[in-house]
């Protein structure tokens, strides 16, 4: 094997801050070789995104080599100018980001961003460029490439964006392509498509890629190799095969283990005990050892190396590889469930706690003072049923834009119904949240999505907590405190936390605050907006786990409304799946994970990234992107990106139920046909 | 749970943070640092007005058009009243009306701004282009306007200058209002029922007043400057009360043989205005930002 194209030799990055130095790179060493793709992961602030960036030298002003070389092709980068770095960026050291739509010049057309990628190293003339382009255009799947090159950045969607943004990384054939979480932001099935393209890629160039993400099932898809990085090191390199098969560091062992199997089944998620190190306070010893289950004395004595634990596998720990190794610490004890109240009206099921009857969401339309104009709604949603029982979970699933949030929200009242009926306990509260009763207000509740925005900053724990207890005025002053106590306990959070204001706490606090705050009132339905979606695995793992453990104890039932098919097959005992407005398929969560599907949700599973290298499964890719919700097409509304699209009665008439029982598919393929579809997974 | 600590409970309404910690992290920024010692400085003399001379402001003597000199640093006007003295004296005046003005407007400006930007619809199009046509017109205009009307006189004046202000402060509390009115935390009370009173001052005015604050420095600095425009033209606070505009037009005539009579009152109203300027620019850094 020819030599690394990347070699990083004990990298130091430290941020100045105000308060403390953060200690963003410790000590990093890794290779990257010609034709690989090395994964980069870890969870938000191991210092990912800071190696990206230094390598790229585009680091914060207030960043700082404070050690070690980054080696280009034999070339030191650090002693590079940024003039001399010119030269490198684009042509020898690409980098594709996150955001496609910050990394592109809104006011150019896209085709001359990519173009000028080759203009400015002189690689060929414009004519020539712009033939490239679309050749390039062509191999990242973008249809009609001479037509989209003059579009400009908002005409497209954001898959195609990010097609965009890798043709522009490759126009200069880099030998070395960052890229940088490029798929973090995409729908999955929009997702699945790009990470196609970057296998593709990887077999015909030879280029290397280091690709940095947060979510091993990507990684398990497109990866080669991998580095694991925790509080600024990496602490654990290997194969990918011989990573999912083994981990030799008790870090990477506990995170895979946090993921909901996409396999699996109900029960509890293995949880990261604390939380991150902080970086301007690194601990004496190993920097795990403040949540390692495996520590012992010596772990607090010195910091280990990154060491040979394998063939070409190293980790960073004293007992690696810890596969032998039984754990030290006691496992965390299970919190939370303790019902709060004293009296919960008994048994689970049977009681039907919410009724959806041809629920429909409008948004906009009408007539207009102007005759003859008449503008069209957005059919957010647009005739949904459902039925949950007390104690029961149903999850929502599908891409953005399909509905889930805008029927959340018409359930809880923050929007009005266009039409439909919303039976809450037997009684109707088909309106808006400024009319309904005060039972019902305190009856159904709701948790956000955002962490960042969910608790209002001005306020503290105990205050966010305690409001809806002073509120509905059903304890006396004296007892409001002890009840909050008693709310932060049951979310597993110790009571010196009321005091706190939210931008104290980490995301995943804020979120058990929120949890606290809609349990306050003992609802017998609380809706989840993508509760866990912007946390990281391992919390999202203890968010997931309080949720259940809530459940149990309160009897609650959950409305759980998210993108991801893992979560939600972890969280409920009945799945809806939505694409544009409508429920397409209802059913008891194992009987959506396997064969009769929707041919929308078979597409689904199939993109779901899977933490699992081993796992064989179908190749279903969609095309297009979702319509506009302005004007659905006609008859069934998938019939434009269905690959099993049977003619032109998808066309024409809605769809007709395929299934029986509690199993519901709308599509006009016969039911025997949909049995003996192939399952999209299997070991 | 019988074991919990029985100090907890009044520790659940304390609250650790307040307006002072923004003015702890005024001292890395040296503008905002320089205005807030500006301003200092202004209220600390005008506090001790009295004290700081042997003479009173509206005090005669004949000493007439005497050069700054040791008894009198400042000089003296063509009554023979001490210039220092009423410099300091004018101080009063003008923080009782700038203080005033900006109160009066930060309250009506944020009253309308906070309830346009909550309730939307057709009530902010309404306020909006009545703000929109009362800005259109330059604030002095509308000011002598109404001031010719009602006549001159401090309250007239803190009335004015109040109402000029509200657009201005309206608008800044709207567009605020907008940014916060939408975020979860205000969904999670509508949800929980709350009234839209509690929700405007307990969950979105709280999150406002950062960039209220910035404003109303911004606003106390242009109040400097209208009731000394006011007060020049004649048409605020009247003769003998001490006041730098009034001050500065007394001394037209005699610019050539007495410029201190003009210079130490127009310097006066320079660095208060550019006090509260600064402090405005480092109070919009510190509270702004993150870090």
């Amino acid at each position: 094997m020819a030599g690394p194209i990347l070699e990083i030799v004990d990298l130091e990055v430290v941020y100045r801050t105000d308060r403390a130095d953060v200690r963003a790179l410790n000590n990093v060493n890794l290779k990257v070789f010609p034709g690989e793709v090395r994964g980069v992961v870890g969870e938000s602030g191991c210092g990912k995104s800071t190696l990206a960036f230094t390598i790229m030298k585009y680091l914060d002003p207030n960043g700082e080599i404070t050690g070690g070389q980054i080696i280009f092709n034999g070339e030191d980068l650090e002693e590079k100018t940024n003039a001399e770095m010119e030269e490198v960026w684009g042509r020898h050291l690409g980098m594709i980001y996150q955001d496609p739509t910050a990394s592109l010049n809104p006011s150019l057309p896209v085709g001359e961003q990519v173009i000028e990628v080759a203009t400015a190293h002189d690689l060929a003339t414009r004519k020539e460029a712009r033939k490239g382009t679309i050749e390039l255009f062509d191999r990242v799947h973008i249809r009609d490439p001479e037509d989209i090159i003059n579009r400009y950045p908002h005409e497209l969607s954001g898959g195609m964006r990010q097609r965009v943004g890798i043709a522009a990384g490759l126009m200069g054939k880099p030998e070395l392509l960052i890229m940088d979480e490029p798929t973090t932001n995409l729908d999955v099935t929009t997702e699945a498509r790009i990470l196609d393209i970057v296998e593709e890629l990887k077999d015909e160039l030879n280029s290397a890629f280091l690709y940095i993400t947060h979510d091993l099932g990507v990684i398990a898809r497109v990866g080669d190799a991998v580095e694991v990085m925790y509080a600024g090191q990496i602490v654990e390199e290997s194969s990918i095969d011989d990573l999912f098969a083994k981990q030799h560091h008790p870090y990477t062992k506990l995170l895979l283990r946090s993921i909901p199997d996409p396999e699996g089944r109900k029960g509890s998620l293995q949880e990261v005990p604390g939380s991150m190190v902080d970086l301007t306070d690194l601990p004496a010893g190993c920097n795990f050892n403040t949540r390692c289950p495996y520590r012992k004395e010596v772990c607090f004595e010195e910091d280990p190396d990154l060491e040979e634990t394998g063939e070409g596998h190293r980790a960073r720990c004293h007992f690696a590889p810890i596969t032998n190794a039984t754990p030290t610490a006691e496992e965390e004890t299970r919190r939370g469930g303790q019902p709060v109240w004293e009296e919960t009206p008994g048994g689970k099921g049977g009681v039907p706690i919410l009724e959806v009857k041809d629920l429909k969401k409008y948004f906009g339309g009408g007539g207009s003072w102007l005759p003859g104009v008449e503008s069209q709604p957005v059919r957010a949603v647009s005739g949904v049923d459902l039925t949950l029982e007390k104690g029961q979970t149903i999850g929502i699933v599908g891409e953005s834009g399909c509905g889930k949030t805008t029927l959340a929200r018409t359930i809880i009242g923050l929007n009005e119904a266009t039409e439909g009926l919303i039976h809450f306990n037997g009684e109707e509260i088909n309106r808006s949240v400024s009319r309904r009763s005060r039972e019902t207000l305190k009856r159904i509740q709701i948790v956000f999505q955002d962490p960042r925005s969910t608790l209002n900053p001005k306020r503290t724990v105990g205050q966010a907590i305690a409001r809806p207890l002073v509120m509905h005025g059903d304890f006396t002053s004296e007892e409001i405190p002890q009840k909050t106590v008693d709310l932060l306990r049951a979310v597993g959070l110790t009571p010196g936390l009321a005091v706190r204001f939210p931008d104290q706490l980490s995301g995943g606090q804020k979120q058990r605050v929120a949890v606290a705050r809609a349990f306050a009132t003992n609802p017998a339905l609380v809706l989840h907006d993508e509760p866990t979606s912007s946390l990281d695995v391992s919390v999202q793992a203890t968010i997931l786990n309080l949720l259940l453990d809530l459940q149990d104890g309160w009897e609650t039932s959950y409305l759980f409304i998210s993108h991801d098919l893992s979560v939600v097959r972890h969280i409920s005992d009945y799945i809806a799946v939505m694409y544009l407005g409508h429920v397409v398929e209802f059913g008891a969560t194992e009987d959506i994970f396997q064969p009769p599907y929707h041919p929308y949700t078979e597409a689904l599973l199939s993109a779901i990234p899977v933490p699992d290298p081993r796992l064989e499964r179908k190749r279903i890719r969609l095309t297009g992107s979702v319509p506009s919700a302005v004007n659905p097409p006609s008859g069934c509304v998938f019939h434009t990106r269905c690959p099993r699209k049977v003619g032109e009665v998808c066309e024409r008439e809605a769809p007709p139920n395929r299934s029986e029982g509690d199993h519901k598919i709308l599509c006009h393929i016969p039911k025997e046909e949909l049995n003996e579809v192939e399952p999209v997974l299997s070991a | 749970m019988s074991q919990e600590n029985p100090n907890l409970a009044p520790n659940l309404w304390e609250r650790t943070k307040n307006g002072l910690s923004y003015i702890v992290r005024l001292r890395r920024k040296p503008l905002g640092l320089a205005g807030l010692i500006i301003i200092l400085a202004w209220v600390i003399i005008s506090i001790f007005a009295p004290f700081l001379t042997p003479y009173g402001p509206t005090d005669f003597s004949s000493d007439r058009f005497q050069g700054p000199s040791l008894t009198h640093p400042f000089g003296t006007d063509r009554w023979g009243r001490d210039v220092f003295t009423r410099v300091v004296a004018g101080s009063r005046t003008a923080f009782s009306l700038a203080l005033s003005a900006t109160f009066l407007g930060l309250v009506g400006g944020t009253l309308l701004g906070l309830s346009a930007g909550y309730f939307g619809g057709w009530a902010e199009e309404v306020l909006g282009r009545a703000m929109d046509i009362l800005m259109s017109f330059p604030a002095l205009l509308i000011a002598m306007f109404v001031l010719g009307v009602l006549g001159p006189g401090t309250i007239n004046v803190i009335i004015v200058i109040g109402i000029a202000h509200i657009p201005r402060i309206g608008r800044v509390a709207r567009s605020a209002t907008l940014q916060v009115k939408n975020q979860e935390f205000v969904e999670a009370a509508r949800v929980r029922g709350e009234s839209n009173l509690y929700i405007m001052v307990s969950e979105i005015l709280p999150n406002i007043l950062d960039t209220l604050g910035v404003e109303a420095a911004i606003r106390f600095a242009y109040s400097i400057f209208l009731s000394a425009s006011l007060g020049f033209l004649g048409l605020g606070v009247q003769p003998p009360t001490p006041d730098w505009g009034l001050m500065i037009s007394e001394s037209r005539n005699y610019l050539q043989t007495a410029p201190w009579l003009a210079i130490f009152p127009a310097l006066a109203i320079a660095s208060l205005v550019l006090g509260a300027n600064f402090l405005a620019e480092g109070l919009e850094e510190v509270t702004g930002g993150e870090r």
